[in-house]
């Protein structure tokens, strides 16, 4: 059983994972895997990116996104003719010849990581290039992987590869993703604290926050910055303390990470 | 007459707009470029000569002074020619012949004889020989012996013993107060005996830039222009690589299906103008307009806009640019008074949402702009200019 290992702490957002996909794929027909990808418009491969907090405060997260190969493929249930078959290793690959015009296996993907080839009249998408992996070429491995400067992309054996605390993306639709994300990101609630009668930074103060009834601790650094990791989504309360001030305050990370600015402690 | 080897001085370089009505100027009777195809500065060409890539020539390569593997090669062209391309050497020295000046170009030397010159004149022969390296074809210097084990690394003999390894400033100190620049560049108000911050300041006061919030321009141009290299592609090179356009910070669609330049602008500024992410955004000075889309983000600080430069031009008419060429919008003079180089990495600017009755306006006036071929998976290029081939 294969599976994809994705880890967005090494993740820099270079997006040669997905040139290196569309190198692969692009103008070049893998028959009987795949035919040729159109030179834009579908992303087998593709690094999305979200910005988090607000200004000072903010961090910006990459995540390559791919076809999840699932155990439970919605795409195979909606194909006809078997024209999505899972291989021996678990990829699951469309069979271009038997895809002909079947637009509902387009559909039918809740990642919409399954695009429609006008041209060709069929649906495509990653064959986790099989291809390299059948063939006798020199690299043996996914281009996306073999494209990744930092190793932030693994594809191995499941039962080599250290899964322990990883995610998948959207659980919830019940497909059993079988790519598999490290270090996913979590909010986060961060701000600067303040001494508003010297005009200086506070060092040292003492945060606490409490979300879903755990406690989450740090201090503010030589720039009274201060940033709180792997808060879940929730609502939460925050208290600032330093040299016997006191300061209350009530966030929610439910929807969005938080970035409080400049927080006076008086 | 202008001939140019590299026609991308107007995104490249500063001044953008000027450098369009230098070339516009009635007394150029006739622009030639060297390009391989139909890019920038080669609009304004009368003459366009085909031009060969490096994989097409038969040269000798090295490494910069920036690299960290030093190396030199000996490259034999990786193609044919495409089409009647020449180098820009050969198209000298074929110019040269009618003009009976070719020897004075070429010295009477064959490429070969000009390669092997180039080699006796370098450190290069001492480690390797002419036929080592046009049997392989390349050579990575060997490090200095005991390189590793270098006891005064940079600075560190003046920090031991300044007066025995003194720097080379006329004091040997480092001199937060330069006598030789007051002493020879008096009067610079940008480049004094002690640098300072200054917002500048209009001419006639002897400021050579007003570029700066606080400034006087910065009433009616209150934002600053980062103007910062792009992450996507180096200066103009790499502004039509499909891939690469299809990034999520590449470009911005806007609302006609036009791939813009993005306008980076922390949400407080947007509202403020009424701009929301993605309208089609003027960024605007004294110099002109350039259009671009609106990326409102976090990433930017509040009184400023980012757009990168190297953006391809797209004219609408003088002064009026589709493209985003951020350059087009930078000053034309100098560092200051006495110092020459291009402030280009940052200037005044406003940012406008684009209403639709001015792009109209702008198409009932200028139709040829809006008519030209456009696919936005390369953006501007060779077949929007060229109508027949």
């Amino acid at each position: 059983m294969k599976a994809f290992l994705i880890d967005l702490k090494k993740c820099v957002g270079c997006h040669d994972c997905q040139i290196g996909c569309k190198d692969e794929h692009c103008g070049n027909s893998w028959l009987p895997y795949a035919d040729a990808q159109p030179e834009t418009g579908q992303f087998w491969m593709k690094v999305n990116q979200t910005e988090r907090g607000r200004i000072p405060h903010v961090k910006v997260s990459y995540i390559p996104t791919m076809c999840n190969h699932c155990e439970n493929a919605p795409c195979m249930k909606a194909a006809k003719n078997g024209a999505v078959y899972r291989r021996e290793d678990d990829l699951v690959l469309i069979d271009p010849v038997k895809a002909k015009g079947q637009k509902k296996i387009v559909e039918a993907c809740p990642y919409h990581a399954v695009f429609w080839n006008e041209k060709l009249n069929i649906p495509q998408k990653c064959t986790g290039c099989a291809h390299l992996l059948d063939g006798d070429h020199p690299v043996k491995v996914p281009r996306c992987m073999d494209n990744c400067h930092v190793d932030a992309i693994i594809f191995g054996e499941e039962s080599e590869l250290d899964l322990e605390g990883t995610e998948v993306l959207h659980p919830e639709y019940g497909t059993k993703p079988r790519v598999f994300y490290r270090n996913m990101p979590k909010r986060f609630v961060a701000g600067t604290v303040y001494d508003p009668e010297i005009k200086e930074v506070v060092i040292g103060a003492k945060i606490t926050a409490m979300a879903e009834g755990v406690e989450f601790e740090t201090t503010t650094d030589a720039y009274g910055d201060f940033w709180l990791w792997n808060l879940p989504e929730a609502e939460g309360k925050l208290t600032i303390s330093a040299d016997g001030k006191v300061k209350e305050i009530e966030f929610s990370t439910v929807s969005e990470d938080v970035g409080l600015g400049d927080i006076p402690l008086a | 007459m202008v001939w140019s080897e590299k026609p991308c001085n107007q995104c490249c370089w500063n001044g953008g707009f000027k450098f369009q009505d230098a070339m516009r100027a009635e007394h150029i009777e006739f622009v030639v470029t060297n390009h391989q195809w139909i890019e920038n500065d080669s609009l304004f060409g009368d003459l366009i000569l085909p031009i060969t890539t490096c994989v097409e020539e038969n040269d000798v390569v090295g490494s910069n002074q920036n690299s960290g593997a030093k190396f030199q090669g000996k490259c034999a062209p990786a193609c044919d020619r495409v089409g009647e391309s020449m180098s820009d050497y050969e198209i000298g020295v074929a110019l040269g012949e009618r003009f009976g000046v070719a020897e004075k170009l070429s010295l009477g030397m064959t490429d070969e004889e000009w390669f092997k010159y180039a080699y006796d004149t370098n450190v290069l022969q001492t480690e390797c020989s002419w036929e080592q390296l046009c049997e392989k074809g390349y050579y990575l210097y060997d490090l200095a012996d005991g390189w590793d084990q270098e006891e005064l690394p940079g600075m560190r003999g003046f920090y031991l013993d300044p007066e025995k390894h003194a720097l080379d400033t006329p004091s040997g100190k480092l001199e937060f107060y330069s006598a030789a620049l007051e002493e020879h560049f008096p009067g610079d108000k940008e480049r004094g005996g002690i640098a300072r911050w200054v917002s500048g300041g209009s001419p006639e006061e002897g400021w050579t830039h007003d570029e700066c919030i606080g400034g006087p321009r910065s009433e009616k141009y209150p934002l600053l222009l980062l103007a910062n290299p792009s992450r996507w592609r180096l200066h103009v090179q790499g502004d039509d690589v499909p891939w690469v356009r299809e990034f999520e910070t590449m470009k911005v669609k806007g609302k006609d299906g036009y791939l813009y330049e993005p306008c980076w602008i922390h949400p407080n500024d947007a509202a403020a103008r009424g701009i929301v992410d993605g309208d089609i955004v003027k960024v605007l000075n004294d110099r002109g307009i350039i259009l671009t889309g609106a990326r409102v983000s976090e990433r930017v600080i509040p009184g400023c806009v980012m757009v990168n430069k190297g953006s391809r031009v797209d004219p609408i008419a003088t002064h009026i640019d589709r493209g985003g060429s951020a350059n087009l919008l930078s000053p034309a003079e100098g560092i200051s008074k006495h110092c020459w180089g291009f402030a280009v990495s940052g200037y005044l600017v406003e940012a406008e949402k684009l209403e639709d009755a001015e792009m109209e306006a702008w198409k009932q006036e200028y139709p040829d702009a809006f008519a030209r071929e456009y696919d936005p998976a390369t953006g501007v290029n060779f077949s929007s200019w060229v109508i027949e081939e």
